[in-house]
Protein backbone atom coordinates (compact mmCIF):
# COMPACT_ATOMS: atom_id res chain seq x y z
CA UNK A 1 0.00 0.00 0.00
CA UNK A 2 1.47 3.34 -0.75
CA UNK A 3 1.37 6.03 1.80
CA UNK A 4 1.78 9.71 1.41
CA UNK A 5 5.53 9.30 2.31
CA UNK A 6 5.99 7.01 -0.46
CA UNK A 7 4.10 8.59 -2.35
CA UNK A 8 6.19 12.29 -1.76
CA UNK A 9 9.51 10.47 -1.74
CA UNK A 10 8.72 8.40 -5.64
CA UNK A 11 7.51 12.37 -6.87
CA UNK A 12 10.77 13.86 -5.40
CA UNK A 13 12.95 11.35 -6.37
CA UNK A 14 11.10 11.45 -10.42
CA UNK A 15 11.31 15.29 -10.20
CA UNK A 16 15.04 15.36 -9.37
CA UNK A 17 16.18 13.37 -11.45
CA UNK A 18 14.42 15.11 -14.46
CA UNK A 19 11.93 11.84 -15.11
CA UNK A 20 8.53 13.35 -13.91
CA UNK A 21 5.61 14.28 -16.01
CA UNK A 22 4.06 17.36 -16.14
CA UNK A 23 1.37 16.37 -13.75
CA UNK A 24 3.76 14.61 -11.30
CA UNK A 25 5.60 17.93 -11.36
CA UNK A 26 2.65 19.87 -10.43
CA UNK A 27 1.86 17.40 -8.06
CA UNK A 28 5.12 17.65 -5.73
CA UNK A 29 5.11 21.56 -6.33
CA UNK A 30 1.61 21.02 -4.29
CA UNK A 31 3.17 18.80 -1.35
CA UNK A 32 6.01 21.31 -0.91
CA UNK A 33 4.51 24.63 -1.41
CA UNK A 34 3.56 24.91 2.41
CA UNK A 35 5.78 22.01 3.77
CA UNK A 36 8.98 23.46 4.59
CA UNK A 37 10.78 20.04 5.62
CA UNK A 38 8.97 18.41 2.41
CA UNK A 39 10.79 21.67 0.72
CA UNK A 40 14.22 20.69 2.41
CA UNK A 41 14.00 16.91 1.45
CA UNK A 42 13.35 17.47 -1.84
CA UNK A 43 16.29 19.98 -1.94
CA UNK A 44 18.25 16.99 -0.99
CA UNK A 45 17.15 15.01 -3.68
CA UNK A 46 17.96 17.99 -6.25
CA UNK A 47 21.55 17.86 -4.79
CA UNK A 48 21.62 14.06 -5.45
CA UNK A 49 20.64 14.79 -8.20
CA UNK A 50 23.31 17.30 -9.33
CA UNK A 51 26.08 14.36 -8.30
CA UNK A 52 25.16 13.11 -11.72
CA UNK A 53 26.73 16.11 -13.08
CA UNK A 54 29.29 16.96 -10.53
CA UNK A 55 30.70 13.00 -11.74
CA UNK A 56 31.09 13.92 -14.98
CA UNK A 57 34.30 14.48 -16.59
CA UNK A 58 35.32 18.28 -16.90
CA UNK A 59 35.12 19.55 -20.79
CA UNK A 60 37.33 22.49 -21.10
CA UNK A 61 35.55 25.83 -21.77
CA UNK A 62 36.44 28.15 -24.47
CA UNK A 63 38.11 31.24 -23.40
CA UNK A 64 36.53 34.23 -24.05
CA UNK A 65 33.39 33.58 -23.48
CA UNK A 66 32.49 36.06 -20.61
CA UNK A 67 33.15 38.72 -23.18
CA UNK A 68 29.94 38.07 -25.50
CA UNK A 69 28.04 37.77 -22.71
CA UNK A 70 29.03 40.83 -20.75
CA UNK A 71 28.16 42.56 -23.79
CA UNK A 72 25.16 41.06 -23.98
CA UNK A 73 24.90 42.21 -20.11
CA UNK A 74 25.55 45.81 -21.12
CA UNK A 75 23.09 46.29 -23.84
CA UNK A 76 20.32 44.11 -22.49
CA UNK A 77 20.82 44.73 -18.80
CA UNK A 78 19.17 47.06 -15.89
CA UNK A 79 21.39 45.68 -13.35
CA UNK A 80 23.89 48.05 -12.88
CA UNK A 81 27.35 47.59 -11.06
CA UNK A 82 30.77 47.87 -11.52
CA UNK A 83 32.57 47.52 -14.70
CA UNK A 84 36.55 46.78 -14.68
CA UNK A 85 38.73 48.82 -17.09
CA UNK A 86 39.57 46.84 -20.05
CA UNK A 87 42.97 44.94 -19.53
CA UNK A 88 46.20 44.94 -21.84
CA UNK A 89 44.56 42.20 -23.34
CA UNK A 90 41.47 42.98 -23.51
CA UNK A 91 39.55 42.85 -26.70
CA UNK A 92 36.13 45.24 -27.72
CA UNK A 93 33.36 42.87 -28.15
CA UNK A 94 33.45 43.10 -31.59
CA UNK A 95 37.09 41.47 -31.66
CA UNK A 96 36.40 38.49 -29.67
CA UNK A 97 35.06 35.77 -31.22
CA UNK A 98 31.25 35.89 -30.23
CA UNK A 99 29.67 32.80 -30.12
CA UNK A 100 26.57 35.11 -30.26
CA UNK A 101 27.40 37.40 -32.77
CA UNK A 102 28.44 34.15 -35.10
CA UNK A 103 24.78 32.63 -34.43
CA UNK A 104 23.37 36.24 -35.25
CA UNK A 105 25.49 36.04 -38.09
CA UNK A 106 24.32 32.38 -39.11
CA UNK A 107 20.71 33.75 -38.35
CA UNK A 108 21.55 36.93 -40.99
CA UNK A 109 23.05 34.65 -43.41
CA UNK A 110 20.09 32.38 -43.21
CA UNK A 111 17.42 35.57 -43.62
CA UNK A 112 19.75 36.90 -46.44
CA UNK A 113 19.26 33.48 -48.47
CA UNK A 114 15.42 33.49 -47.35
CA UNK A 115 15.57 37.11 -49.20
CA UNK A 116 17.73 35.67 -51.89
CA UNK A 117 15.36 33.01 -52.40
CA UNK A 118 11.89 34.60 -51.77
CA UNK A 119 13.55 37.72 -54.70
CA UNK A 120 14.39 34.88 -57.42
CA UNK A 121 10.77 33.21 -56.89
CA UNK A 122 9.63 36.65 -57.16
CA UNK A 123 11.28 36.94 -60.01
CA UNK A 124 10.59 33.20 -61.50
CA UNK A 125 6.34 34.45 -61.08
CA UNK A 126 6.98 37.84 -62.35
CA UNK A 127 8.77 36.19 -65.64
CA UNK A 128 6.25 33.46 -65.86
CA UNK A 129 3.31 36.03 -64.92
CA UNK A 130 4.72 37.86 -67.92
CA UNK A 131 5.35 34.92 -70.20
CA UNK A 132 1.29 34.06 -69.34
CA UNK A 133 0.55 37.48 -70.22
CA UNK A 134 2.14 37.02 -73.91
CA UNK A 135 0.48 33.62 -73.97
CA UNK A 136 -2.48 35.36 -73.30
CA UNK A 137 -2.17 37.75 -75.90
CA UNK A 138 -1.53 35.78 -78.41
CA UNK A 139 -4.15 33.38 -77.73
CA UNK A 140 -6.19 36.36 -78.14
CA UNK A 141 -5.39 37.53 -81.32
CA UNK A 142 -5.44 33.80 -82.15
CA UNK A 143 -8.82 33.64 -81.11
CA UNK A 144 -9.98 36.97 -82.64
CA UNK A 145 -7.88 35.08 -85.82
CA UNK A 146 -10.36 32.25 -85.80
CA UNK A 147 -13.55 34.06 -85.30
CA UNK A 148 -12.78 36.23 -88.56
CA UNK A 149 -12.23 33.13 -89.98
CA UNK A 150 -15.10 31.24 -88.53
CA UNK A 151 -16.84 34.51 -89.47
CA UNK A 152 -15.54 34.22 -92.94
CA UNK A 153 -16.28 30.64 -93.28
CA UNK A 154 -19.86 31.48 -92.34
CA UNK A 155 -20.74 33.99 -94.83
CA UNK A 156 -18.89 31.48 -97.64
CA UNK A 157 -21.29 29.14 -96.16
CA UNK A 158 -24.17 31.27 -96.49
CA UNK A 159 -22.88 32.24 -100.21
CA UNK A 160 -22.36 28.75 -100.93
CA UNK A 161 -25.75 27.74 -99.52
CA UNK A 162 -27.32 30.28 -101.58
CA UNK A 163 -25.96 28.99 -104.93
CA UNK A 164 -26.67 25.37 -104.03
CA UNK A 165 -30.14 26.34 -103.25
CA UNK A 166 -30.19 28.19 -106.61
CA UNK A 167 -28.61 25.41 -108.23
CA UNK A 168 -30.78 23.30 -106.40
CA UNK A 169 -33.68 25.24 -108.16
CA UNK A 170 -32.36 25.57 -111.77
CA UNK A 171 -31.58 21.90 -111.69
CA UNK A 172 -35.31 21.46 -110.28
CA UNK A 173 -36.39 24.14 -113.36
CA UNK A 174 -34.31 21.45 -115.86
CA UNK A 175 -35.89 18.45 -114.75
CA UNK A 176 -39.29 19.98 -114.95
CA UNK A 177 -37.93 21.14 -118.54
CA UNK A 178 -37.27 17.32 -118.71
CA UNK A 179 -40.37 15.75 -118.06
CA UNK A 180 -41.68 18.27 -120.24
CA UNK A 181 -39.59 17.21 -123.26
CA UNK A 182 -40.43 13.78 -122.42
CA UNK A 183 -44.15 14.46 -122.59
CA UNK A 184 -45.35 12.75 -126.33
CA UNK A 185 -47.94 15.36 -126.54
CA UNK A 186 -45.76 18.60 -125.70
CA UNK A 187 -47.24 21.05 -127.68
CA UNK A 188 -45.88 24.88 -127.86
CA UNK A 189 -48.38 28.18 -127.88
CA UNK A 190 -46.38 31.56 -128.41
CA UNK A 191 -47.80 34.89 -127.93
CA UNK A 192 -46.32 38.28 -128.84
CA UNK A 193 -47.11 41.49 -128.12
CA UNK A 194 -47.31 44.97 -129.37
CA UNK A 195 -44.03 46.48 -128.39
CA UNK A 196 -41.96 43.25 -128.25
CA UNK A 197 -42.76 40.69 -125.41
CA UNK A 198 -43.32 37.30 -126.12
CA UNK A 199 -44.88 34.32 -123.94
CA UNK A 200 -44.06 30.84 -124.72
CA UNK A 201 -46.31 28.47 -123.18
CA UNK A 202 -45.87 24.29 -123.06
CA UNK A 203 -48.75 22.66 -123.22
CA UNK A 204 -48.85 19.54 -121.68
CA UNK A 205 -52.44 18.03 -122.81
CA UNK A 206 -52.19 14.64 -120.63
CA UNK A 207 -51.49 15.87 -117.28
CA UNK A 208 -53.29 19.56 -118.12
CA UNK A 209 -50.41 21.37 -117.37
CA UNK A 210 -48.91 24.47 -118.70
CA UNK A 211 -45.10 25.99 -118.59
CA UNK A 212 -44.86 29.62 -119.33
CA UNK A 213 -41.96 32.16 -119.91
CA UNK A 214 -42.53 35.41 -120.72
CA UNK A 215 -39.94 38.08 -122.00
CA UNK A 216 -39.37 41.38 -122.47
CA UNK A 217 -42.05 42.38 -120.45
CA UNK A 218 -41.75 46.44 -119.13
CA UNK A 219 -41.12 46.39 -115.93
CA UNK A 220 -43.94 47.13 -113.36
CA UNK A 221 -44.50 48.71 -109.61
CA UNK A 222 -43.52 46.49 -106.59
CA UNK A 223 -47.23 46.79 -105.98
CA UNK A 224 -48.10 44.79 -109.18
CA UNK A 225 -47.56 41.29 -110.36
CA UNK A 226 -47.89 39.82 -113.84
CA UNK A 227 -51.14 37.21 -113.90
CA UNK A 228 -51.82 34.59 -116.67
CA UNK A 229 -55.55 34.06 -117.83
CA UNK A 230 -56.98 31.22 -119.09
CA UNK A 231 -59.95 32.34 -122.09
CA UNK A 232 -62.26 29.67 -122.12
CA UNK A 233 -65.05 30.08 -125.20
CA UNK A 234 -67.87 29.50 -121.92
CA UNK A 235 -66.42 30.71 -119.28
CA UNK A 236 -64.73 33.87 -120.47
CA UNK A 237 -61.45 34.77 -118.55
CA UNK A 238 -60.80 32.51 -115.64
CA UNK A 239 -57.43 33.50 -113.55
CA UNK A 240 -54.82 31.37 -114.44
CA UNK A 241 -52.02 32.67 -111.66
CA UNK A 242 -49.12 35.23 -111.05
CA UNK A 243 -45.95 35.07 -113.06
CA UNK A 244 -42.59 34.70 -110.95
CA UNK A 245 -39.68 36.62 -112.22
CA UNK A 246 -36.46 34.76 -112.52
CA UNK A 247 -33.36 36.70 -112.12
CA UNK A 248 -33.12 36.77 -115.54
CA UNK A 249 -35.98 39.41 -115.55
CA UNK A 250 -37.30 36.09 -117.40
CA UNK A 251 -41.14 35.71 -116.01
CA UNK A 252 -42.03 32.11 -115.41
CA UNK A 253 -44.94 30.23 -114.34
CA UNK A 254 -45.92 26.41 -113.79
CA UNK A 255 -49.87 26.29 -114.48
CA UNK A 256 -52.34 23.13 -113.45
CA UNK A 257 -55.13 23.67 -115.46
CA UNK A 258 -58.89 23.63 -113.54
CA UNK A 259 -60.54 19.74 -114.11
CA UNK A 260 -63.23 21.55 -115.16
CA UNK A 261 -62.03 23.82 -117.78
CA UNK A 262 -61.53 22.15 -121.05
CA UNK A 263 -62.17 24.80 -123.69
CA UNK A 264 -59.86 27.26 -123.79
CA UNK A 265 -58.97 29.11 -126.46
CA UNK A 266 -56.90 32.02 -126.06
CA UNK A 267 -54.25 33.30 -123.31
CA UNK A 268 -53.79 36.26 -121.75
CA UNK A 269 -51.26 38.00 -119.36
CA UNK A 270 -52.85 41.54 -117.85
CA UNK A 271 -50.83 43.69 -114.64
CA UNK A 272 -52.95 43.28 -111.96
CA UNK A 273 -52.74 44.12 -107.82
CA UNK A 274 -50.03 41.83 -105.70
CA UNK A 275 -51.63 38.88 -105.74
CA UNK A 276 -53.47 38.39 -108.68
CA UNK A 277 -57.35 39.47 -109.15
CA UNK A 278 -60.66 37.54 -109.88
CA UNK A 279 -61.04 39.88 -113.31
CA UNK A 280 -58.74 40.98 -115.67
CA UNK A 281 -58.13 44.56 -115.72
CA UNK A 282 -58.92 45.21 -119.68
CA UNK A 283 -56.80 48.16 -120.24
CA UNK A 284 -53.86 46.68 -118.68
CA UNK A 285 -53.65 43.24 -120.56
CA UNK A 286 -50.20 43.02 -122.31
CA UNK A 287 -50.43 39.89 -123.95
CA UNK A 288 -53.21 38.30 -125.58
CA UNK A 289 -53.43 35.74 -128.62
CA UNK A 290 -54.85 31.54 -129.64
CA UNK A 291 -53.36 28.81 -128.51
CA UNK B 1 39.25 26.03 1.69
CA UNK B 2 36.64 24.41 3.51
CA UNK B 3 33.95 23.01 1.45
CA UNK B 4 31.58 24.96 3.73
CA UNK B 5 33.98 27.72 2.86
CA UNK B 6 33.39 27.52 -0.89
CA UNK B 7 30.06 26.88 -0.72
CA UNK B 8 29.54 30.16 1.22
CA UNK B 9 32.28 31.79 -1.28
CA UNK B 10 30.27 30.67 -4.25
CA UNK B 11 26.82 32.32 -2.36
CA UNK B 12 28.33 35.11 -2.52
CA UNK B 13 29.77 35.52 -5.94
CA UNK B 14 26.09 34.99 -6.80
CA UNK B 15 24.80 37.72 -4.22
CA UNK B 16 27.40 39.87 -6.27
CA UNK B 17 26.44 39.12 -9.77
CA UNK B 18 22.76 40.01 -8.38
CA UNK B 19 24.31 43.41 -7.50
CA UNK B 20 25.45 44.10 -11.32
CA UNK B 21 29.13 42.55 -10.58
CA UNK B 22 29.45 41.33 -14.21
CA UNK B 23 33.63 41.01 -14.13
CA UNK B 24 35.35 40.04 -11.30
CA UNK B 25 32.21 37.49 -9.76
CA UNK B 26 31.01 36.44 -13.57
CA UNK B 27 34.39 35.56 -14.00
CA UNK B 28 35.20 33.59 -10.94
CA UNK B 29 31.80 31.89 -11.09
CA UNK B 30 32.96 30.98 -14.76
CA UNK B 31 36.24 29.79 -13.32
CA UNK B 32 34.72 27.54 -10.74
CA UNK B 33 31.58 26.16 -13.15
CA UNK B 34 32.78 26.90 -16.77
CA UNK B 35 34.10 23.26 -16.76
CA UNK B 36 31.22 21.04 -15.49
CA UNK B 37 28.28 23.60 -17.47
CA UNK B 38 30.31 22.51 -20.23
CA UNK B 39 30.57 18.66 -19.72
CA UNK B 40 26.69 18.91 -18.66
CA UNK B 41 26.09 20.56 -22.17
CA UNK B 42 28.32 18.16 -23.91
CA UNK B 43 26.66 14.93 -22.45
CA UNK B 44 23.58 16.49 -23.25
CA UNK B 45 24.01 17.41 -26.84
CA UNK B 46 26.60 15.10 -27.93
CA UNK B 47 28.34 17.64 -29.60
CA UNK B 48 31.46 20.10 -28.39
CA UNK B 49 30.56 23.28 -30.81
CA UNK B 50 26.57 22.96 -29.74
CA UNK B 51 27.50 22.73 -25.86
CA UNK B 52 30.18 25.81 -26.58
CA UNK B 53 27.36 27.85 -28.10
CA UNK B 54 24.92 26.98 -25.05
CA UNK B 55 27.51 28.11 -22.54
CA UNK B 56 26.91 31.23 -23.29
CA UNK B 57 23.52 31.57 -22.89
CA UNK B 58 23.65 29.40 -19.66
CA UNK B 59 26.23 31.77 -18.17
CA UNK B 60 23.81 35.16 -19.53
CA UNK B 61 20.97 33.22 -17.75
CA UNK B 62 23.09 32.76 -14.68
CA UNK B 63 23.64 36.50 -14.64
CA UNK B 64 20.03 37.39 -14.89
CA UNK B 65 19.06 35.16 -12.25
CA UNK B 66 21.29 35.49 -10.04
CA UNK B 67 18.84 37.78 -8.01
CA UNK B 68 16.48 35.27 -8.16
CA UNK B 69 18.58 32.52 -6.18
CA UNK B 70 17.55 31.44 -3.20
CA UNK B 71 20.54 29.40 -1.02
CA UNK B 72 17.86 27.94 1.10
CA UNK B 73 16.49 25.84 -1.79
CA UNK B 74 19.66 24.47 -3.40
CA UNK B 75 23.46 24.84 -3.44
CA UNK B 76 24.98 26.90 -5.79
CA UNK B 77 26.39 24.25 -7.63
CA UNK B 78 22.96 22.55 -8.22
CA UNK B 79 21.24 26.07 -9.08
CA UNK B 80 24.05 26.07 -11.87
CA UNK B 81 23.96 22.30 -12.92
CA UNK B 82 19.71 23.10 -13.06
CA UNK B 83 20.41 25.81 -15.17
CA UNK B 84 22.58 24.60 -17.38
CA UNK B 85 20.68 20.83 -17.81
CA UNK B 86 17.59 23.13 -18.38
CA UNK B 87 18.97 24.72 -21.24
CA UNK B 88 20.32 22.19 -22.29
CA UNK B 89 17.30 20.15 -22.71
CA UNK B 90 15.39 22.55 -24.19
CA UNK B 91 17.87 22.90 -27.14
CA UNK B 92 17.76 18.85 -27.43
CA UNK B 93 14.01 18.84 -27.86
CA UNK B 94 14.43 21.68 -30.10
CA UNK B 95 16.60 19.78 -32.02
CA UNK B 96 14.71 16.65 -32.08
CA UNK B 97 11.62 18.57 -33.32
CA UNK B 98 14.09 20.31 -36.28
CA UNK B 99 14.33 16.17 -37.20
CA UNK B 100 17.52 16.29 -35.05
CA UNK B 101 18.34 12.76 -33.18
CA UNK B 102 17.37 12.13 -29.63
CA UNK B 103 20.14 11.96 -26.84
CA UNK B 104 22.83 10.31 -27.71
CA UNK B 105 25.29 10.19 -24.39
CA UNK B 106 28.83 10.49 -24.81
CA UNK B 107 31.60 7.65 -24.80
CA UNK B 108 32.04 7.02 -20.92
CA UNK B 109 35.09 8.94 -19.13
CA UNK B 110 36.62 8.90 -16.25
CA UNK B 111 34.84 10.69 -13.46
CA UNK B 112 35.63 13.90 -12.41
CA UNK B 113 38.83 15.77 -12.70
CA UNK B 114 40.21 18.79 -11.33
CA UNK B 115 40.80 21.30 -14.25
CA UNK B 116 44.45 22.57 -15.11
CA UNK B 117 43.89 25.90 -14.74
CA UNK B 118 42.59 25.58 -11.02
CA UNK B 119 44.16 27.00 -8.11
CA UNK B 120 45.60 24.28 -5.82
CA UNK B 121 43.36 25.24 -3.15
CA UNK B 122 40.01 24.89 -5.46
CA UNK B 123 42.05 22.22 -6.89
CA UNK B 124 42.09 20.50 -3.92
CA UNK B 125 38.48 21.11 -3.21
CA UNK B 126 37.02 20.03 -6.58
CA UNK B 127 39.22 16.42 -5.55
CA UNK B 128 37.32 16.25 -2.18
CA UNK B 129 34.16 16.89 -3.98
CA UNK B 130 35.13 14.57 -6.75
CA UNK B 131 36.11 11.82 -4.50
CA UNK B 132 32.86 12.28 -2.82
CA UNK B 133 30.44 12.25 -5.99
CA UNK B 134 32.87 9.09 -6.92
CA UNK B 135 32.13 6.70 -3.97
CA UNK B 136 27.95 8.16 -4.11
CA UNK B 137 27.97 7.07 -7.64
CA UNK B 138 29.64 3.94 -7.42
CA UNK B 139 26.32 2.55 -4.98
CA UNK B 140 24.84 2.69 -8.13
CA UNK B 141 23.90 -0.63 -10.33
CA UNK B 142 24.36 -0.33 -13.78
CA UNK B 143 20.24 -0.38 -14.65
CA UNK B 144 20.50 2.51 -12.26
CA UNK B 145 22.97 4.48 -13.36
CA UNK B 146 21.19 4.25 -17.25
CA UNK B 147 18.04 5.42 -16.46
CA UNK B 148 18.91 8.12 -13.89
CA UNK B 149 21.44 8.92 -17.65
CA UNK B 150 18.50 8.94 -19.73
CA UNK B 151 16.17 10.88 -17.33
CA UNK B 152 18.79 13.61 -16.32
CA UNK B 153 20.61 13.86 -19.85
CA UNK B 154 18.44 12.55 -22.50
CA UNK B 155 15.23 14.66 -20.78
CA UNK B 156 13.26 11.75 -21.33
CA UNK B 157 9.97 10.99 -18.61
CA UNK B 158 9.80 7.30 -17.08
CA UNK B 159 7.64 6.54 -19.58
CA UNK B 160 9.72 7.52 -22.66
CA UNK B 161 12.65 5.38 -21.24
CA UNK B 162 10.24 2.79 -20.70
CA UNK B 163 9.37 2.87 -23.92
CA UNK B 164 13.01 3.38 -25.14
CA UNK B 165 14.50 0.78 -23.40
CA UNK B 166 11.45 -1.56 -23.59
CA UNK B 167 10.77 -2.55 -19.73
CA UNK B 168 7.63 -1.39 -18.05
CA UNK B 169 7.01 1.78 -16.84
CA UNK B 170 6.95 0.63 -13.05
CA UNK B 171 10.31 -0.72 -13.66
CA UNK B 172 11.72 2.03 -14.51
CA UNK B 173 10.17 4.60 -12.34
CA UNK B 174 11.36 1.76 -9.77
CA UNK B 175 15.08 2.05 -10.83
CA UNK B 176 14.97 6.11 -10.30
CA UNK B 177 13.26 6.14 -7.59
CA UNK B 178 15.95 3.59 -5.64
CA UNK B 179 18.48 5.15 -7.75
CA UNK B 180 18.04 8.88 -6.65
CA UNK B 181 17.55 7.51 -2.63
CA UNK B 182 21.19 5.62 -3.43
CA UNK B 183 22.39 8.91 -4.36
CA UNK B 184 20.89 10.92 -1.74
CA UNK B 185 21.90 8.40 1.17
CA UNK B 186 25.24 8.90 -0.21
CA UNK B 187 25.14 12.25 0.07
CA UNK B 188 24.09 12.53 3.62
CA UNK B 189 26.86 10.02 4.64
CA UNK B 190 29.51 12.21 3.19
CA UNK B 191 28.76 15.38 5.45
CA UNK B 192 25.25 16.29 3.01
CA UNK B 193 24.82 19.67 1.96
CA UNK B 194 27.31 22.97 2.21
Amino acid sequence: MTTDRDRFEELAALCAAGAATAVEQRALDALILADPIAMAEYREFCEAGALLAEALPRESPPAQVLDPVRHSIQTTSSRGGPQSPPGPGHKSPAEVIDLASRRLRRSAVMTTASVVATAAMALLWLRERDHNSELREKLAIESQLREAQVARERTRNAQLTGELHKASRHVENLSKWVDFVQTPQLSLATLSGDDGPTVKIFIDPEKRRWLVFAYELPSIPEDRDYQLWFISQQEGPVPAGVLQRRPDRTLEAEITIPADLFDIQQAAISIEKKGGAEEPTLDQIKIIGPL
Amino acid sequence: MTAAARAQDDRDLVAAMAAGDSTSALSEIYNRFGGMVMAVLYRIMGSRAEAEELLQEVFLELWRRAPTYDPTRASVSTWVVTIARSRGIDALRARQRRGGGRHQPVEEAPLMQAPEHERPDERMATNQRSQRVREALAELSDVQREALELSYFGGMSHREIAEHIDIPVGTVKSRIISGMKVLRTALAAQGGLQ
